[in-house]
């Protein structure tokens, strides 16, 4: 990597602040590796990809939910509710498991008596769908409010709902969906059986939502380029095809996997920029 | 920066080389960066966005150095490949040594 690739990403870090994160040194030394690793196109398309990227640390995460919960929810939403049901995004399979949407929970219960617009209502924790199984009932001023810091190709948020949907006393209309982040996909998914949702942030897919012909062809070959280096192609172009470019307190692998995931050059091993295990 | 470090960074940023060189010697990534930007700071580079180059200042400090830290004999400058080295055993007259290709690394 040359001083101007170098001085590059290092001005990339300055721009979105990630200095100022924990951590930031363990990712900017394996970005330098993984972009010493690349050739100059390789190393431009990641820069350029770097720009686009967003890191959320877990102590991010309390001043976006206030956000979503003092701002962009609207107040004709809530003035008229009695109570609100907290309930984790995850399949039914994983409610043993501590999953993302416990986080959320948990920073919700601290922050909750903060939120002054919602005084008048009760704020429930749930955490099995047993307990909202037919015959539990929803009111007209009841509502579910399904948490998550991150949703990707929307398949645990439609498994989560169609579960609740098999009770009959709950509808789409008495369900909310907050999220920290979501991607394109499960914006695309919740538009289309219509339940409301609030996030803060919308990704998208950064390769082929972003570039047009030809560029796109050229930035898509360039990665399957640099993908060579990964150890599988399961999570080629991120899960589901996502071409995520976040990391929040775990990175999703709906991120495009060379920020995330190890791999090998010369058969020395290296860890990702934003390494998951 | 120890000054040899000092010249290794000025000499990658003259020749545009790679800052691995320094990575190599044990400088932290982080590290290269801090002096980097100090070098900035102190007139010895610039960066205008486009390119990082020396200014005539870092040019002549360049060469300053350069007369303590260059490395001109060929020992001091090739390193040995004791990792690829064949142990003792394995050098005997007739015997004939074909590497695998996959673990040639150079």
């Amino acid at each position: 990597m040359n001083p101007t690739t170098f001085a590059r990403l290092y001005s990339i870090f300055n721009a979105k602040r990630w200095h100022d994160k924990e951590m930031h040194e363990v990712v900017f030394t394996n970005f330098c590796e993984l972009l010493g690793n690349l050739n100059e196109k390789q190393q431009d398309l990641l820069l350029e990809l770097a720009e686009r990227y967003t890191w959320l640390t877990f102590a991010e995460y309390q001043g976006r939910l206030v956000h979503i919960f003092n701002t962009i929810i609207p107040e004709e939403e809530i003035t008229n509710l009695s109570k609100i049901i907290l309930f984790p995004v995850m399949k039914p399979k994983d409610e043993e498991k501590t999953k993302s949407g416990h986080g959320v929970l948990i920073i919700l219960r601290g922050i909750r008596p903060f939120f002054t617009r919602y005084n008048h209502l009760n704020f429930q924790e749930v955490e099995t769908f047993e307990h909202l199984e037919s015959p539990f009932d929803l009111s007209n001023t009841e509502r579910i409010f399904l948490l998550d810091d991150f949703l990707g190709t929307g398949d645990t948020i439609r498994t989560t709902i169609e579960k609740l949907l098999i009770n009959p006393n709950i509808t789409i209309e008495k369900i909310r969906v907050i999220t920290v982040a979501s991607h394109q996909q499960a914006v695309t998914y919740m538009d289309s059986i219509g339940v409301r949702y609030y996030t803060e942030i919308v990704t998208r897919k950064e390769i082929s939502d972003y570039y047009t012909s030809p560029e796109l062809e050229e930035k898509t070959a360039i990665m399957k380029e640099i993908e060579k280096l990964l150890p599988s192609k399961k999570y080629s172009f991120g899960y589901g095809l996502s071409e995520g470019l976040i990391t929040l307190y775990r990175t999703p692998n709906n991120t495009f996997p060379i920020f995330w995931q190890d791999y090998e050059k010369n058969d020395k091993k290296y860890k990702a920029p934003f390494p998951r295990y | 920066m120890e000054n040899q470090n000092l010249y290794i960074l000025l000499d990658v940023i003259f020749r545009n080389g790679s800052v691995k060189r320094l990575a190599r010697k044990g400088v932290d990534y982080n590290e290269i960066a801090i002096q980097t930007q100090n070098a900035i700071k102190n007139d010895l580079v610039s960066y205008d966005d486009q390119r990082v180059i020396l200014t005539f200042k870092g040019v002549e400090l360049l060469k300053q150095l350069e007369i303590t830290y260059k490395k001109t004999k060929k020992e001091e400058w090739i390193e040995k490949d004791e990792k690829n080295r064949l142990d003792k055993n394995r050098r005997e007259k007739n015997f004939i040594f074909v590497p695998r290709q996959t673990e040639l690394t150079f």
